[in-house]
C-alpha cells in the first residue's frame, strides 16, 4: 500500500506525463499538417534551389499579426509556425502542470521555486518581444 | 537539391539525431547542426533556432516517460532549472553578440567534451551513489525501479544546491549552441550530485526541454526560428527518439558507444575547419 507521499508524487508525474505526451503531438500533428499543406500547394519549392534559399534567409519576428496574414497568404507556413510554437510551449505546459498540482496537493516548499522558473519564462518572451539593442 | 528535398532530407537525418541520441543519451543537436552548417550552408544562427527545437521535442518525449517511470527526479529537476533557466537567458542574449566563428569553435570543443565523457563513462560505471541512510528526510531523495537489474534503487542526491551553478552554465551553452547540454550533466549529475546513471540521464533529459523552451522564445520571437528548417526537423526528432526507446534493450550500448566516439571527433575536426575558415 503506498503512502500519501507517494501517491502524491505519482499523481505528480502522471500529470506531468500526460502534458508532455499530449502537448508534444499535438505540436507535431500541427507541424506535420503544415508540411504537407505547403509542399502540396507551393509546387515551386520542388524546383527553386535550396542554396538560394538559405542565403536569402533573414529573421523575421514571430508576431501574432504576422501569423494572422501568413493564415490567408501561405497557410502551410502558418500551420508549421504554430505546431513549433506549440513545441515550444509543451515544458512550459508542464511547468504550469507542476505549480498547479503542487498548490492542489499543498506541497508549498517548491512553489518558489517553480514560480521563479515562470517568472523568468515571462521575461524571456519579454525580451524576446522587445530585444534590448 | 531543391528546397522539397533539402526538407525531406533533413526530415530524414532528425530521424537519424533522435534515434542516435536517445540511444546515447547525447542531445540531437550534434547531428543536426553540423548537417545544416555543412551540407546545407545554413548560418549558424539558424541552425542553432532549429536544433533547439529538436531538443524540446527529444525531452518532451523522453520526459513523459521518465517522469512517469521515476527515472526522472522532478523534485530535484525544480531546483536545478532555477539555475538553468537563468543560463539559458544569458546565453540567448549572448547568441546575438558573439561571432560566427567563436560559435563553431564553442562547439567543436563540446563535440570532444563529449567524446571524452563517453569514452571515460566506464569509468563512472562504478563510481560511488548517495546511498540514503535511516536519518536522511531530503526533499529531492528519489527511487525508481531498475528494470534491468530488477530491484528498486534508492538515493539521496549529494550536495544538490551545487548543482544551481552547475546547471547555470550548461544553461548557457545550451542556449548558445542550441544543444540540449546533456552532455555536461550527465557527468557532472554523476561526478557531483553522486546520482545513478540511470537517474542522471532521466533527469538531464526531462531538464534540457523547459532550458530549451526559454532560449528557443527569444530565437522564435527575434526571428531566428525558420519553419522550413525547424518543422521537418521536429517531425523526424520524434519519430527517431520513439524508435531509438524501443530499440535501446536490444542493441549492445558499448559497440554504439565507440562509432558514436569516432563520428564526434570527426565532426569536431569539420567544425574546427569551418571556424578557421570563417
Amino acid at each position: 500500500m503506498k503512502s500519501d507521499s507517494e501517491a502524491t508524487a505519482h499523481r505528480l508525474e502522471n500529470a506531468i506525463a500526460l502534458t508532455l505526451t499530449l502537448g508534444v503531438g499535438i505540436a507535431v500533428a500541427v507541424v506535420l499538417t503544415g508540411i504537407i499543406i505547403t509542399l502540396s500547394s507551393e509546387p515551386a519549392l520542388w524546383h527553386l534551389e535550396s542554396a538560394g534559399y538559405v542565403q536569402s534567409l533573414h529573421p523575421v519576428p514571430l508576431r501574432p499579426a504576422l501569423l494572422l496574414h501568413e493564415l490567408r497568404t501561405a497557410p502551410g507556413i502558418a500551420a508549421m509556425t504554430a505546431g513549433l510554437f506549440l513545441v515550444i510551449c509543451t515544458p512550459l505546459a508542464r511547468l504550469a502542470v507542476s505549480t498547479i498540482m503542487l498548490v492542489h496537493t499543498r506541497e508549498y516548499r517548491f512553489l518558489p521555486l517553480t514560480g521563479f522558473v515562470l517568472l523568468l519564462i515571462a521575461a524571456s518572451v519579454v525580451l524576446g518581444i522587445h530585444p534590448a539593442h | 537539391m531543391s528546397i522539397a528535398v533539402a526538407m525531406i532530407a533533413l526530415a530524414v537525418v532528425a530521424v537519424l539525431a533522435g534515434l542516435v541520441g536517445s540511444l546515447l543519451g547525447l542531445g540531437g543537436a550534434v547531428l543536426i547542426i553540423p548537417f545544416l552548417t555543412l551540407v546545407l550552408h545554413v548560418n549558424i544562427h539558424y541552425a542553432i533556432g532549429a536544433s533547439i527545437v529538436a531538443v524540446i521535442c527529444t525531452s518532451s518525449s523522453a520526459g513523459a516517460v521518465y517522469a512517469r517511470s521515476g527515472i526522472a527526479n522532478i523534485r530535484l529537476a525544480f531546483l536545478l532549472e532555477c539555475g538553468a533557466v537563468v543560463g539559458a537567458v544569458t546565453g540567448a542574449l549572448l547568441a546575438t553578440i558573439l561571432a560566427a566563428r567563436f560559435l563553431f569553435f564553442l562547439f567543436a570543443a563540446i563535440l570532444v567534451y563529449s567524446a571524452a565523457s563517453m569514452i571515460l563513462s566506464h569509468r563512472r560505471e562504478n563510481q560511488r551513489i548517495g546511498i540514503p541512510t535511516a536519518g536522511d528526510a531530503s526533499p529531492f531523495a528519489g527511487h525508481f525501479y531498475d528494470a534491468q537489474e530488477k530491484r528498486t534503487v534508492s538515493y539521496v542526491p549529494h550536495r544538490p544546491y551545487l548543482g544551481v551553478p552547475l546547471v547555470f552554465a550548461s544553461g548557457i551553452l545550451s542556449a548558445l549552441l542550441g544543444v540540449g547540454a546533456g552532455g555536461i550533466n550527465v557527468p557532472a549529475f554523476r561526478s557531483i550530485l553522486h546520482l545513478p546513471l540511470k537517474a542522471a540521464l532521466g533527469t538531464s533529459s526531462y531538464m534540457i526541454g523547459i532550458i530549451a523552451a526559454t532560449s528557443a522564445l527569444i530565437y522564435t520571437f527575434r526571428g531566428d526560428v525558420e519553419p522550413l528548417l525547424a518543422a521537418p526537423i521536429a517531425c523526424g526528432i520524434l519519430v527517431g527518439a520513439r524508435i531509438g526507446a524501443k530499440l535501446l534493450p536490444r542493441l549492445q550500448h558499448q559497440w554504439l558507444n565507440r562509432a558514436f566516439i569516432v563520428l564526434l571527433l570527426l565532426l569536431a575536426g569539420e567544425m574546427t575547419f569551418h571556424g578557421l575558415a570563417a
